[in-house]
């Protein structure tokens, strides 16, 4: 080490040798990382790509009572909600609309399309938002009414984000039978059908956050009951029956802010 | 030279210089992840700085058992080894040699501290299912804190052609290391990264 200082000749060598030396490892460094960051980028971009090309599909709720375009079978406004079962949001959002979209099926003012997405499963540790997601499909295959009922339950019993400690899929199926279905279902909870689709529904419905809530196709983002009901009174029309629940104290019929289609 | 005690190691300016910047960050995340951890015992309801979303989010690291492994919270561990990295780190840069003992217990420290990291790795990758960026910032600077550390201790090794291979290749390796470190966190979370795209 310290003959190099004053010998000027062999110190000019070895340190051309030397960053010669790094610029190699730096280079060869460089490409096994490229190389490594592409690969890996390529598979999982494919399996996404895999995922997405699974076709959503909705589960409809809708009543003898509907209103359909002129001469046709379609319904003339169609609520479509994309919720994650594991998205505390999407809780609220049931609990402050719930009621409200429930009384406009009932009316026939609209048809909701429900999408179960997966895309919280980081949220615990055996992947509760694809199996409740894919259960809740399976329970749609076997009654749509018990549907309804599985899917207020497990907003109901949502676990906390986090904590690590989701329901299992014998306890998926125990609501299921609470809900009034048995059946098919604890097969097909058990065989995981749906959970392709479900964690590719995101990407394929362009969905970045749960709950999404689209009137038609269109996404919207009404503040309370009121305004999602004039928003699909200004597509449908007047229904009959259609009110909020006599209760809330100062329903307040202010201006209805009719929203432009 | 003229603290120099006998069977000193001289340590050279970029070892020491980094040392001392890695002691002092390490130093900082530990005390930030410690006083997060108190305000969150003080009150259940806080919401840690470092918890950004779903996957960065320290709040929801901070209370699994993985974050206690010795029954009291790891950033303790943290501030009190990183202390001892400070001031090595600045004697170091003081040019004050140390003996060769010295840097092999630092090199035996920190590689404790290094399977300690990798064991949190794993467990916040795939038992946890959460990132921490505080921890993060640890888990990057004790892997290269070992390296620097143990190439300080064992430079009597030179001689053997195995342990030049490692010194020379030493950056190339912790840089692939980290590669892969990052690709397996992408990889894990890619359902949530997908969607910020």
């Amino acid at each position: 080490m310290a003959s190099n200082k004053k010998s000027t000749p062999r110190y000019d060598l070895k340190a051309q040798d030397r960053r010669r030396n790094i610029a190699v490892q730096l280079g060869l460094t460089a490409i096994v990382v490229i190389f490594a960051v592409g690969l890996v980028l390529y598979i999982v971009m494919g399996h996404q790509k895999k995922m997405a090309s699974e076709t959503p599909q909705a589960v409809r709720i809708t009543s003898s009572a509907l209103i359909k375009k002129d001469g046709t079978d379609e319904p003339k406004a169609v609520l479509s909600l994309y919720e994650d079962f594991q998205c505390p949001h999407c809780r609220e959002f049931e609990k402050t609309f719930g009621p409200v979209i429930a009384k406009m099926v009932e009316t026939g003012a609209v048809a909701t399309d429900y999408y179960m997405v997966a895309i919280l499963n980081n949220a615990s540790t055996n992947k509760y938002s694809t199996r409740a997601a894919n259960a809740a499909y399976c329970v749609a295959d076997e009654n749509k009414d018990a549907f309804v009922r599985f899917h207020s339950a497990l907003f109901a019993q949502q676990p906390e984000e986090g904590s690590g400690v989701a329901p299992d899929n014998n306890s998926l199926i125990e609501t299921a039978r609470q809900a009034g279905v048995v059946g098919g279902v604890p097969a097909c909870i058990n065989s995981g059908k749906n959970d392709k689709m479900v964690e590719g529904l995101a990407s394929a419905s362009k969905i970045t956050a749960t709950p999404t809530i689209r009137l038609n196709g269109q996404d919207i983002s009404p503040a309370t009951p009121e305004e999602l009901m004039a928003k699909v009174k200004a597509v449908v029309g007047n229904v009959p029956g259609l009110q909020l629940t006599p209760t809330p104290p100062a329903p307040a019929p202010a201006p209805a802010p009719a929203p432009a289609p | 030279m003229s603290v120099t005690a006998r069977g000193g190691v001289p340590v050279r300016t970029p070892s020491a210089v980094w040392v001392l910047i890695a002691g002092i960050v390490g130093l900082t995340a530990s005390a930030t992840l410690t006083i997060e951890k108190i305000s969150m015992l003080k009150n259940p309801a806080y919401r840690p700085s470092c918890s950004i979303n779903p996957v960065l989010s320290c709040g929801s690291v901070m209370v699994t058992p993985q974050a206690s492994v010795f029954g009291f919270p790891n950033p303790l561990i943290g501030i009190a080894a990183f202390a001892v990295v400070v001031v090595t780190g600045t004697l170091a840069v003081a040019k004050v040699e140390l003996p060769r003992w010295y840097w092999i217990g630092l090199t035996v420290g920190t590689g404790l501290g290094s399977v300690l990291v990798h064991w949190l790795i794993f467990q916040s990758l795939y038992k946890i299912g959460a990132l921490c960026p505080y921890c993060m910032v640890v888990w990057s600077v004790t892997i290269p804190l070992f390296v620097v550390s143990s190439t300080i201790a064992l430079r009597s090794l030179a001689p053997n052609p195995i342990a030049r291979a490692l010194y020379t290749w030493r950056w190339s390796i912790v840089a692939l290391w980290f590669t892969a470190v990052v690709l397996m966190i992408l990889v894990r979370f890619w359902n949530y990264w997908s969607t910020l795209i």
